[in-house]
């Protein structure tokens, strides 16, 4: 992708990734991977700065012989995420405004 | 790489951190890769263990330098009196002792402003007096003249003539000196009423 994501937005999309249900960090990691093109070596820092600022805790499950350590969304990390949500309506009708003009004003130039 | 040479890259650059931040951080990269299905794949997607302890480092540091402003603002301390009370007593004592010489000061400056009003005054006087006494002399020649002309027109028509035509010269210019005078105390007036208010607004910021 040609625009990517700035940090504030990555804490959205994690926050967002949790939203749907508790999850492990490789799922995470896969998932924004694939979805908005964020590095795998860039998650980690942030997942642990999230859980610093009590957005999100951990807990570990069992799984084979090992433990998986899950991440959950805090009531303050949905109140974070909801301010997110807004504040990125309000900045996507900015930036759909301002191409909106010049698709305009492109219109105009050709009659 | 492999699993174990990226752990023990990664293990020796995040030496320098708190344990329990060590911890987290390898017990993080240790479950990527339990979760992943290749463990070189998951090396070559992590990319390079240097890249990763540098952002790890720096998001530590930015807490670090963060978590001071998480504490509570200081309550405001009461600002400093400028100068302590020894300085005020110090003032006031000096201006006691100095008074006589303060006082002096304070006369002659008086003095010589009255001085100098004085001398405005004197120097108005003298230009404006002349203007005027010219101004009544001019009238008052006029006057002379037009009646001695009126009483010379049956017996000597052209000495009255000129007569009345000397007048008439001598009243022109008494009124034009006339003028000249008013506008002159009018001047005056507006030269002593700045100086005077000049004065009070110096009095006022003395006070």
């Amino acid at each position: 992708m040609l625009l990517t994501v700035n940090a504030t937005l990555l804490d959205a999309c994690v926050l967002a990734t949790l939203e749907k249900g508790d999850t492990y960090g490789y799922r995470i990691t896969q998932e924004l991977a694939a979805g908005i093109g964020a590095s795998e070596s860039s998650l980690y820092p942030v997942l642990r700065r999230l859980q610093k600022d009590g957005r999100l805790t951990t807990y570990d499950v069992a799984i084979s012989g090992r433990n998986r350590r899950y991440y959950r969304l805090t009531p303050q990390g949905k109140q974070a995420l909801d301010a997110y949500r807004a504040e990125w309506i309000e900045y996507k009708r900015r930036i759909d405004e301002i191409f909106a003009q010049a698709t305009e004003e492109e219109n105009h130039d050709a009659h | 790489m492999t699993r174990t040479e990226f752990m023990a890259a990664l293990r020796s650059r995040l030496s320098h951190l708190p344990a329990e931040e060590q911890d987290a951080a390898l017990r993080y990269y240790e479950e990527y890769f339990d979760e992943a299905d290749s463990e070189e794949e998951a090396a070559r997607q992590l990319g390079s263990p240097a890249d990763i302890a540098a952002r790890i480092l720096g998001e530590n540091a930015q807490q670090q330098t963060a978590q001071p402003q998480m504490v509570p603002p200081q309550p405001a301390q009461p600002p400093k009196p400028k100068h302590s009370p020894w300085f005020w007593v110090g003032i006031t004592a000096l201006c006691i002792f100095a008074s006589p010489f303060l006082l002096g000061l304070a006369g002659a400056a008086l003095g010589l402003l009255i001085g100098a009003a004085a001398v405005v005054l004197a120097l108005v006087v003298a230009v404006i007096c002349p203007f005027l006494m010219l101004s009544v002399t001019m009238l008052a020649t006029f006057v002379l003249c037009l009646y001695l002309a009126a009483g010379a027109l049956g017996v000597f028509t052209p000495g009255a003539v000129l007569l009345a035509g000397i007048g008439l010269l001598c009243g022109a210019l008494g009124v034009l000196s006339g003028i000249f005078t008013g506008y002159l105390c009018y001047w005056t007036g507006l030269l002593f009423g700045k100086l005077f208010r000049s004065c009070g607004r110096r009095k006022g910021a003395k006070a």
